[in-house]
């Protein structure tokens, strides 16, 4: 029989470590990608996905299963993504892809050379990965956090309108424009022109 | 492929995401579907939006590292403790003032000679003071209060008498 998230963390009220060690194992993986979409970082993903899990803990006190788990974990986890997003743009963080030109190959540019260990096709599919996690970050915030929750997290309107704390409707606009947006992007960084010959 | 009005179009158009996103009732859908049988743009518009969908999805998701878990165990561990070391001081308190209870309970009996002796010299204490009060001179009290005021009073007075000796500075006319 499969425990609810809300009564693992019932349990992790009265101060089981177990039943919080089994939500960590439940969700760990799901929070890390979800972050690492949003920031593109994956180090500075996982640091977030522990902060979010150890605020889980610190409330957990104060924790009523009103709402639903998973919703209550993606908000933490994306008001500490939006957190950083302002930080770099604050700092203004530049990143090695950003570093080299859109047209340049950024594992074989002057910053990265050792290929050795990168076939060519595992290459050419790793790029274009690379280019797609860059596009989605090109993205305004909100329609980035929209989409990576739907698309990913395979999350309902009715559960994103809740974490970003807006209307469905907006949820709606919100993942449609982004989607049009990402499709404009994509041709433009030269991988969607399958897009258009597909239509 | 038959023209379908453009206002219908717009409508589709603007809904193609939920439509993707299977968040559309299903009379919605089937309508939706209907639609893009019948209409050629909609239909480029809807492939359009769902490539990138794909393109979305190719993108391998990442694995959490070994000492993900740990480390979020230790911490909140730590957490744990830190915790429960604040809250012992409040315990250990707490705990002294249940003790004393107990031994109040224990040795200070309803028929205690001693409680009982303390209590009746509590109780015939209170019916003297209500029976016969101390008398206390309340004039002597409150003499260098009234004084104060009278000081008070007399200075006011004087200020007064000085205001009055200067002369107006206009003076009225009577045509």
């Amino acid at each position: 029989m499969i425990v609810s998230d809300e009564d693992l963390m019932l349990e992790c009220r009265k101060g089981d470590m177990s039943a919080f060690e089994l939500l960590v194992r439940r969700y760990q993986d799901a929070l890390v990608n979800y972050i690492h979409y949003t920031i593109n970082d994956y180090h500075r993903a996982e640091d977030l996905a522990q902060e979010t899990f150890l605020r889980v803990f610190k409330s957990a006190s104060r924790y009523e299963p009103k709402a639903s788990f998973k919703t209550w974990l993606y908000t933490i986890a994306t008001n500490l993504s939006r957190n950083e997003i302002r930080n770099r743009a604050r700092r203004k963080t530049y990143f090695l892809e950003d570093m080299v030109d859109e047209n340049e190959d950024v594992y074989h540019s002057e910053y990265m050379v050792d290929t050795r260990f990168q076939p060519d096709i595992l290459y050419e599919k790793k790029e274009r990965q690379q280019l797609i996690r860059k596009t989605l970050n090109q993205l305004p915030e909100n329609q980035r956090l929209a989409l990576t929750l739907v698309t990913y997290q395979e999350l309902s309107y009715e559960d994103v309108s809740e974490i970003l704390n807006c209307s469905v409707g907006a949820v709606k606009s919100l993942i449609h424009r982004a989607r049009q947006n990402m499709k404009k992007l994509l041709i433009k960084a030269g991988i969607g022109e399958s897009v258009n010959e597909k239509g | 492929m038959k023209k379908v009005k453009i206002n219908e179009c717009q409508n589709v158009q603007i809904q193609l995401s939920a439509y993707i996103d299977k968040e559309l009732p299903s009379w919605k859908r089937h309508f939706f579907r209907w639609h893009l049988k019948r209409c050629a743009i909609c239909d480029k518009k809807y492939k359009e939006l769902e490539q990138v969908n794909i393109f979305l999805h190719s993108v391998e998701t990442v694995k959490t590292s070994e000492g993900f878990l740990s480390n979020v165990m230790s911490r909140a561990n730590s957490m744990n403790t830190s915790q429960n070391e604040s809250r012992s001081v409040l315990n250990r308190i707490g705990s002294i003032v249940d003790g004393l209870q107990i031994w109040m309970r224990r040795n200070i009996r309803a028929y205690n000679s001693l409680y009982i002796g303390g209590f009746i010299v509590g109780v015939i204490l209170m019916m003297g003071v209500t029976l016969y009060p101390p008398k206390i001179d309340n004039s002597n009290l409150f003499s260098q209060l009234n004084t104060k005021t009278i000081q008070e009073q007399q200075e006011r007075l004087v200020a007064f008498e000085v205001i009055l000796q200067q002369e107006p500075k206009r003076t009225l006319k009577i045509r």
